[in-house]
């Protein structure tokens, strides 16, 4: 989280419902064709924080 | 004038002083009760996930739901509390500082969360300059507020 290098990635937002006073939908992380749903703007910061700074990710490492 | 103020109180009070807040960004510092040292925050994000790894460390609120990752597999591990407190059972004997005091140089915000459910939070926003309070169930409508009163300020359209 504190490393300084610059890491950048594409996503895509679907936002299907706006319950709750706040999103639900779908984010995609185009450079991995990876999706995940997020319940919440929270969740999807999240994820695409998470996809921005874990160090190794696998590439297709399972199937739909 | 601070009667408000004064009456404001959780054992999982966290003070936002915004010291900065121009062009989208978001800068100041963090203050709770339980340590006299503030934490630094720079942007947005950074604030609410050093408020977020607050809750965690305190265990409070309790989060009702598990973290969720593009790795569809991930096996879940539950956060290892070996040593560590909740924040309710310990906050009685924890020795206490006092931060309603403690301002921002654009503005003050004490936030009062109540609950994390949903995947997000619910709770009570109060700006010290309006002495108004403000609830929330969600950090977008929780940052959405901090936004809107910071704009009243600059005098900018909400």
């Amino acid at each position: 989280m504190d490393s300084k290098e610059i890491r950048n990635g594409t996503f895509i937002v679907q936002v299907k419902y706006t319950e709750n006073e706040t999103w639900q939908g779908k984010v995609t992380w185009a450079e991995k064709n990876k999706s995940q749903y997020f319940r919440s703007a929270l969740e999807m910061l999240k994820l695409m924080d998470k996809a921005l700074t874990e160090e190794d990710f696998p590439d297709e490492e399972e199937e739909e | 004038m601070e009667n408000q103020l004064e009456r404001l109180y959780a054992i999982d009070l966290l003070g936002i002083l915004v010291h900065k807040y121009q062009d989208g960004q978001l800068e100041g510092e963090i203050i709770h009760q339980y340590k006299e040292e503030s934490t630094p925050f720079f942007g947005v994000l950074d604030l609410i996930k050093k408020m977020e790894f607050q809750y965690d460390e305190w265990d409070y609120p309790q989060t009702s739901t598990r973290d969720r990752s593009f790795r569809k597999r991930e096996k879940y591990s539950y956060p290892n509390r070996k040593g560590k407190k909740r924040l309710p059972d310990e906050a009685g004997t924890l020795e206490k500082f006092p931060i309603i005091q403690k301002r921002g140089k654009v503005s003050t915000f004490f936030i009062h969360t109540k609950y994390r459910q949903n995947a997000t939070w619910q709770g009570d926003i109060f700006r010290v300059e309006e002495e108004a309070c403000f609830p929330f169930k969600s950090v977008l409508r929780m940052l959405q507020i901090m936004d809107r009163e910071m704009r009243k300020d600059q005098g900018k359209d909400a």
